[in-house]
């Protein structure tokens, strides 16, 4: 069955972006369909409810601890920046109030039964985050031992999920972890800004 | 050459998260007095009522936004020269333009580690002791 034929008959996917680790998309466009494979990482999909604004984000924590004393290591921080970026440009290009956003988390799956829950640790960071600024998913897809593509309709705020088998989480899982590990977490200056 | 410890930091930043990182950061870099604004109207409220050498902003927040707080703490007498750092998106080269327009002295990009944060702190207020 091909992944068009599983969908709904009323989801019309229209024009697909994808959205690859340490991407964040936000958009109004009616037709638009936001795309994304996840195995261990996690996406969030926050839509402005009044503005019919939304995005979504991909993004993995390798290395997140849940200990206190790394609740604020490099990694964790990647993640509130991830998770800040998305919901700062929808409300920025939404209503800009905080009480009309909606958000909803995917992934955390756990791919590769001889490693760590890196997707467990994952799912706990997006939690905590959530907790600690005031905001409460509406709908979930997480965890469980499977990669998972997710599509969602930023205008609509509709989310599918489809539970991919073992073969391409595998591929998936390999991948999020070879990126997580090459991915530069400080980014540059705005080269053609100087100051002092 | 000031010593960090004695430089009073005041950040501004809607998110718990993102205060909570910064003040990581700054503890790292061995400042002390921190103090910690849950939105632009809250900064001007605790720049009333305490001495501050140093004000680190986000520049996304729900009721003053940090370029309007710039604004503001650039017109009155007694902040007008308070040194501040404006924290911003990779993507927000336009915003950064404009925040120097009305006299940032300095920017962060985000997501920023504590070696970038005492270097962006360090060409504002000198070297840190």
């Amino acid at each position: 069955m091909t992944l068009v034929n599983a969908l709904p008959p009323e989801f019309d996917r229209g024009v697909v972006t994808t959205v690859h680790q340490g991407d964040c998309h936000v958009s109004n466009a009616v037709d638009l369909t936001l795309s994304t494979v996840l195995g261990s990482c996690i996406s969030a999909c926050v839509r402005d409810t009044v503005a019919n604004v939304g995005g979504m984000n991909h993004f993995l924590l390798a290395e997140q601890s849940g200990a206190a004393k790394d609740r604020y290591g490099a990694s964790a921080r990647y993640g509130a920046f991830a998770m800040e970026q998305l919901i700062n440009k929808v409300l920025s290009q939404g209503s800009g109030r905080k009480s009309n956003l909606e958000i909803k988390v995917f992934g955390g799956g756990k791919i590769n039964a001889a490693l760590d829950d890196v997707g467990r640790k994952n799912i706990d960071f997006v939690h905590e985050f959530l907790a600690a600024e005031g905001y409460v998913s509406v709908s979930e897809d997480v965890g469980g031992t499977y990669a998972r593509r997710v599509l969602f309709k930023p205008h609509s705020g509709r989310a599918f999920v489809k539970r991919l088998d073992n073969a391409s989480g595998a591929n998936v899982a390999r991948e999020e972890i070879a990126l997580a590990k090459r991915h530069v977490i400080i980014p540059a200056p705005i080269t053609d800004i100087e100051l002092f | 050459m000031p010593k960090a410890s004695a430089v009073s930091v005041l950040i501004v930043d809607d998110q718990q998260s993102m205060r909570g990182i910064c003040k990581y950061i700054l503890t790292q870099l061995g400042f002390k007095d921190i103090i910690e604004a849950k939105s632009g109207r809250d900064a001007l409220g605790k720049l009333e009522k305490s001495n501050v050498d140093l004000i680190i902003s986000d520049w996304n927040m729900e009721d003053i936004d940090g370029l309007t707080l710039l604004k503001v703490i650039r017109k009155h007498p007694r902040t007008q020269a308070m040194p501040f750092i404006m924290a911003t998106g990779r993507s927000d080269k336009e915003q950064v333009k404009e925040a120097i327009s009305f006299g940032v002295n300095n920017y962060i990009i985000k997501p920023f580690d504590a070696s970038t944060m005492k270097k962006r702190i360090e060409a504002v207020i000198g070297a840190l002791s």
